[in-house]
């Protein structure tokens, strides 16, 4: 939805693209917790954690 | 913006003192601090039948969306936990029981994206999304805020002494939105006044969306005319005069109603803490924690409520289809389950989301936008206002309020200065 909470908790490891949509920039650029903390600011629930990649899903 | 001579003090008061006529119905009557009440109701358990103001022991008036629905059941929700499951899950948790369509029917906010669910919210939310983003803050501080913010202490830093509630922070965010529609300076205050009055923002607008449809602009108006918008059919046309006079009185409202009030809380906060207030003026990254832990410790407007569209039992309680479910974000932001030592105003303690600008596919449009006005505007202030402190022979502040909560007046003194 673009809400941008991602990139207010991890502004190192998160970014919009031009439809607003979260993109990781580099998962290992902020600490576990925060990384946890902007997860869990996704006003939607769109972002999870996959312990291997750390991929998101937007 | 060197016509803010026009605004006019005393209808500025009339329309935003916590105390006076304008927010009586929303609970300002009310003068206690309910934390404790929501405390204990907390530990007693995570959702209560009953409706927010009278488990904390007040009777009212207080007014707010999804009241008083007399004929509904009413739950209110206190837990971390249990308001997140509320907010993440639309499709039990409704926005509004009834079809809501900007295109059409009654010009009211309530006839707004604000109470749409679903597929349809997310395309008019969409639309407005892109203005709202951070990487859109310079835009708004540039445009609207700055000016609002200088214009305003220039009025009275050579005075060494002012009242910042009404007289700062309740003008800003009016101006900054009404600047963004295009409302010249002396209409603002109208715009405020008639938030209830549909027709009489629609006359200010008209000739201004007219305006626009010809001869865009570099603001927020410009960008909803010529918005264009794939409908369910997957066709794509322009808002009609409905949907933007819809959003115009949506954003305005919104705009104008709440960032005001959380630049009051935030400043009583640190003129009661010189120390902070030292470390702010040392380094200006202290203040944006400082707003984050204020947004947090004392969210302006501590409810916001959802309709059961099922039958549901959540946390133990039954809840009819059609049930109101009140959502005490403020008593979530201090949940003991999540934070340590909640009560304590701590700019330290780990960031960890809050619910102040609530959650889920509703949350806050304007939140970044409300977050530069707030770092701008303090930060304006003590830039440019040395030796700013609270006038200790004024009464000090005092937060009240129930479902709208602000201080009541920021007396202050410093040491005088220039206009720009």
């Amino acid at each position: 939805m673009g809400s941008a909470q991602c990139t207010v908790y991890a502004p190192n490891s998160f970014t919009l693209d031009a439809e607003l949509k979260a993109r990781v920039l580099d998962p290992s650029a902020d600490p576990p917790d925060v990384l946890r903390h902007a997860v869990r600011a996704c006003p939607t629930g769109a972002l999870n954690f996959d312990s291997d990649e750390q991929e998101e899903r937007a | 913006m060197t016509n803010l001579h026009t605004l006019d003090r005393a209808r500025i008061r009339e329309l935003f003192d916590l105390r006076g006529p304008t927010y009586a119905l929303l609970g300002g009557a009310y003068h206690d601090d309910p934390y404790p009440t929501w405390h204990r109701l907390r530990e007693e358990a995570p959702v209560h039948e009953g409706v927010l103001h009278e488990l904390t022991g007040f009777e009212g008036p207080a007014m707010f969306v999804g009241l008083p629905e007399p004929d509904r059941p009413h739950f209110t929700v206190f837990s971390y936990e249990a308001c997140e499951a509320v907010y993440r899950d639309p499709e039990i948790f409704a926005q509004w029981p009834d079809e809501v369509n900007p295109a059409g029917g009654e010009l009211s906010p309530v006839n707004s994206m604000l109470f749409m669910n679903g597929p349809g919210h997310k395309r008019y939310r969409g639309l407005v999304q892109p203005s709202f983003v951070p990487a859109r803050a310079q835009w708004w501080i540039r445009n609207w805020v700055e000016e609002a913010v200088h214009t305003l202490i220039d009025g009275f830093v050579a005075d060494g002494r002012a009242e910042l509630n009404v007289d700062f922070c309740a003008v800003i965010p009016v101006l900054t939105i009404t600047g963004s529609f295009g409302i010249p300076v002396e209409r603002a205050l109208d715009v405020r006044a008639a938030i209830l009055a549909p027709m009489e923002i629609v006359d200010i607008m008209t000739p201004i969306v007219e305006s626009r449809r010809t001869k865009p602009q570099d603001d927020l108006i410009s960008i909803l005319v010529h918005a264009e918008m794939k409908d369910e059919r997957g066709e794509v046309h322009r808002l009609t005069d409905a949907e933007v006079y819809s959003f115009a009185l949506l954003l305005l409202a919104a705009g104008s109603g709440t960032t005001w009030k959380q630049m009051g809380i935030t400043l009583h906060l640190l003129l009661q803490r010189p120390d902070l207030l030292d470390e702010v003026r040392k380094d200006p990254e202290v203040l944006r924690l400082v707003i984050k832990e204020s947004l947090r410790w004392m969210p302006t407007d501590p409810m916001f409520s959802r309709y059961t569209v099922v039958d549901v039992d959540f946390y133990g309680v039954h809840m009819p289809k059609g049930s109101v479910v009140h959502i005490n974000l403020a008593s979530a932001n201090r949940d003991p389950a999540r934070w340590d030592r909640p009560d304590e105003f701590d700019i330290h303690r780990s960031q960890k989301p809050t619910f102040a600008f609530g959650s889920g596919p509703h949350v806050c449009l304007g939140m970044h936008v409300a977050f530069a006005e707030l770092t701008t505007a303090i930060g304006a202030l003590l830039d440019r206002l040395p030796n700013l402190r609270l006038d200790p022979d004024a009464e000090p502040p005092k937060i009240i309020g129930m479902y709208e909560r602000a201080a009541t007046e920021i007396p202050v003194l410093f040491d005088p200065g220039a206009v720009r």
